[in-house]
């Protein structure tokens, strides 16, 4: 029979009273901090998923910001391409009273110079600058005067994609050759300078034939706000996609490595009996020993 | 036949013997709790029919291979428990989950390029960016740094622990010495075999250790694998030498041909070594890679872009080495202060200015998906993930071996306690035995006494 001696009662129940100390705190850990894995060691595989999913969620914050970025560019858009319409009914109001017989020259004068403020106005905002001083509509070269009085375009065609969620890209900037001065439509600016000379030589028949080309202004500017339209639409959608996958990887995450609350605190009360029972079965044992040598 | 006078001698002898017998009871409930003490068993044997007890001596209990399974489960389990404590800071430098990682610094220096590429022209974004790839450069030094320092820690602490050895070493040596001189003079110092087990289990978990006793009862001690450090009185201790390469510290033996003992020893110094030489300079390698990779993938993508001001990029990232990019990385001096050098463009060259375009700043973005890392088979953050499992790995298996360790240490010294402990029980029990032996004994010379006075009546 093997014999059981003094230090080896002691040692084994330091070790029962340790080990279930260990085990107490780290199910306390667990519990307060809600984490299944806090540490690479604690698991992995669990800790590198992590490493992924956390990287994907800031993937996504960082393209809400840059969407966050554009949306405001297509707000001030959408209100200079309605300004531009605005601008051209009335060219259009004028032109037709220009191009009537019954005007007199001082009349068309008159008109001209209301037709040269509109052109001012057009101008304005095709030469527009955001507060960095960038223009607006002159594609990439931002740093160039898009637009000369007569309409001649200086930028260039080209848009920002800017990704504002996985795999969807919205144009973060209009170029102004889809708005003011489309090589398969008019010169916005151009028909306004045409049209005021009319008005200004008092040349009805100049009047009546600028109308055709405001009338494709029209329509041009139109096309202009339905492509920013949609391009907000995408941005809308970006946003819904976001939030889908955000929802799916912090779902994932939590399954990873966050403990469900329930679990934890089973965890933890057993961990707190399993104490309690080394505490009372060691000092049981002990006092058992302290007894029989009448100490 | 033996007259009354001789009986009363073997009555004297009785009553020596049981109050030995009770001593060494004493003694051993006395040491029910030292480390490193072995009971003692009272012997006593027959001198023969007429005689009573001749001779009286005790046995130190305890079978050598016990004790040497203990050592050799605490060495196991010293090398493992320091193996587990040292990988937590090498953890905490290239594996932090928290928002305090590798990992977000890196998200917050895309994060930034994203808002680059929607407001290529804007200053503020520019410098915002510079100062994220400042933060990541931080990073990426600290980890790297921290592991250095950790090693150079590890290179101190395993030149105190070999300086402990030694110390061992020599106790051994002069202990055998001492033994051997108190057995020729007859006394069986179980105290000093004590004191030389309670070194050489010392030593064992400070380097491992096994023992061969030689018919004198002199330990003959070996560390790593058969190389003799105790022989009889004479103690060949360790030394540490520096590597003329890496600047770092070998356990060696002087005066002889062994060389580099690193790969042969166990115990803490075992323990040390694994995460100076194996461990950390794993973490070191992966950390290295990930950082190469980043900067070449960003350096390359920079390069082939324009900036501001329309000149060509420059590289992002200095150095452009492989071997210690963590520790060495640096933004470009160039860039520092200069957000309009940034290469947010794509132009042909010579190019003017152009402000708005982005595609440069796109084609950087695009390395966050891209699969640049890793010889072109993961992306960034995968090869960070990848740095996470593989340390994360290692400290599991190496708190599993810690935890593994510590039981199979605590079932040898149960396995030796059975063998050479003290029962408190037991030794209460030989104590009544005693006394009761003692008393008969006493009452045997009254006995005898009696006899003698009623003879001397006559």
């Amino acid at each position: 029979m093997p014999m059981i001696t003094d230090t080896m009662i002691y040692s084994n129940a330091r070790n029962a009273v340790m080990h279930s100390q260990v085990r107490l705190s780290d199910a306390t850990r667990r519990a307060s901090t809600g984490l299944r894995v806090a540490t690479a060691g604690d698991d992995p595989a669990a800790a590198e998923q992590t490493v992924l999913l956390d990287a994907n969620l800031e993937q996504l914050r960082a393209m809400k910001a840059a969407g966050d970025r554009t949306s405001s560019t297509f707000e001030n858009s959408t209100r200079d391409l309605q300004d531009v319409q605005t601008v051209l009914t009335r060219a259009t109001e004028l032109a037709v009273q220009g191009a009537n017989g019954t005007y007199t020259a001082g009349d068309r004068t008159a008109i001209a110079a209301e037709v040269q403020s509109l052109h001012d106005t057009v101008l304005a905002i095709a030469n527009k600058q955001d507060e960095m001083g960038q223009y607006v509509y002159s594609g990439f070269k931002t740093d160039t005067v898009p637009f000369t009085a007569a309409g001649v375009y200086s930028g260039d065609n080209n848009a920002r994609r800017v990704e504002v969620a996985p795999n969807i890209q919205v144009n973060a900037n209009l170029p102004g050759s889809q708005v003011f001065n489309v090589a398969t439509g008019v010169n916005v600016l151009g028909v306004l300078q045409t049209l005021q000379a009319a008005l200004a030589a008092n040349n009805p028949a100049g009047a009546q034939a600028s109308l055709n080309d405001l009338s494709t202004a029209v329509n041009q500017v139109a096309t202009a706000q339905t492509v920013v339209g949609a391009q907000e639409a995408l941005l809308n959608n970006a946003g819904v996609t976001r939030t889908t996958n955000e929802t799916s990887l912090r779902n994932t995450r939590q399954a990873v490595i966050e403990l469900d609350s329930p679990q934890a605190y089973s965890d933890l009360i057993e961990a707190e009996a399993a104490y309690q029972a080394a505490i009372t079965e060691s000092s049981r044992i002990l006092k058992g020993l302290r007894d029989g040598l009448n100490i | 036949m033996p007259g009354l006078f001789g009986a009363l001698s073997v009555g004297s002898r009785g009553l020596q013997a049981q109050q030995y017998g009770a001593q060494v009871a004493g003694a051993n409930i006395a040491n029910a709790t030292t480390d490193g003490y072995h009971r003692e068993d009272t012997q006593i044997t027959s001198g023969g029919a007429f005689s009573g007890t001749q001779t009286v001596s005790v046995k130190r209990a305890g079978q050598s291979y016990l004790e040497q399974n203990v050592r050799q489960q605490a060495a196991t389990a010293k090398f493992a428990f320091t193996r587990a404590q040292q990988l937590v800071p090498v953890q905490d430098a290239v594996a932090d989950l928290t928002s305090a990682g590798l990992g977000q610094s890196l998200s917050d220096v895309f994060a930034s390029l994203r808002n680059l590429s929607a407001s290529p022209a804007d200053l503020a974004v520019r410098s915002d960016v510079l100062g994220r790839l400042q933060d990541f450069v931080g990073h990426v030094n600290q980890s790297a740094q921290a592991l250095l320092a950790q090693r150079a820690q590890l290179d101190q602490q395993m030149k105190a622990t070999v300086s402990d050895a030694n110390s061992q070493i020599k106790i051994i040596a002069s202990l055998n010495v001492d033994i051997a001189a108190a057995i020729a003079s007859g006394d069986p110092a179980t105290d000093l075999q004590d004191s030389r087990d309670s070194a050489v289990q010392a030593l064992a978990q400070d380097v491992g250790a096994r023992v061969d006793i030689d018919s004198s009862g002199s330990y003959m001690v070996t560390v790593g694998e058969g190389i003799t450090v105790v022989n009889g009185g004479t103690a060949l201790p360790l030394a540490t030498a520096t590597d003329p390469v890496t600047g770092l510290q070998h356990v060696v033996l002087p005066n002889t041909s062994f060389g580099t003992l690193d790969a042969r020893l166990s115990g803490t110094v075992g323990g040390q070594l694994q995460v100076r030489d194996q461990d950390i300079v794993k973490a070191q390698t992966l950390l290295d890679g990930f950082a190469f990779d980043t900067l070449t993938a960003m350096n390359t993508a920079h390069l082939a872009g324009t900036d501001l001001q329309g000149n060509p990029g420059v590289n992002l990232f200095n150095p452009t080495v492989l071997a210690g990019a963590a520790a060495a990385l640096t933004l470009n001096p160039a860039l520092v202060g200069n957000p309009q050098k940034l290469a947010a463009a794509q132009s042909g060259t010579p190019a003017a200015p152009v402000p708005g375009d982005n595609r440069n700043a796109d084609a950087l973005v695009a390395l966050q998906t891209a699969l640049v890392a890793t010889g072109a088979t993961q992306t960034l953050n995968q090869s960070l993930g990848s740095i996470v499992a593989n340390i994360g790995a290692q400290k599991q298996q190496a708190d599993i071996s810690n935890q593994q360790g510590a039981g199979r240490l605590q079932q040898a010294q149960n396995l030796r306690e059975q063998e050479s402990g003290v029962n408190v029980e037991e030794q209460i029990i030989h104590l009544t035995q005693f006394q009761t032996a003692h008393g008969a004994a006493a009452r045997f010379i009254s006995v005898i006494d009696d006899m003698l006075s009623t003879l001397l009546k006559l």
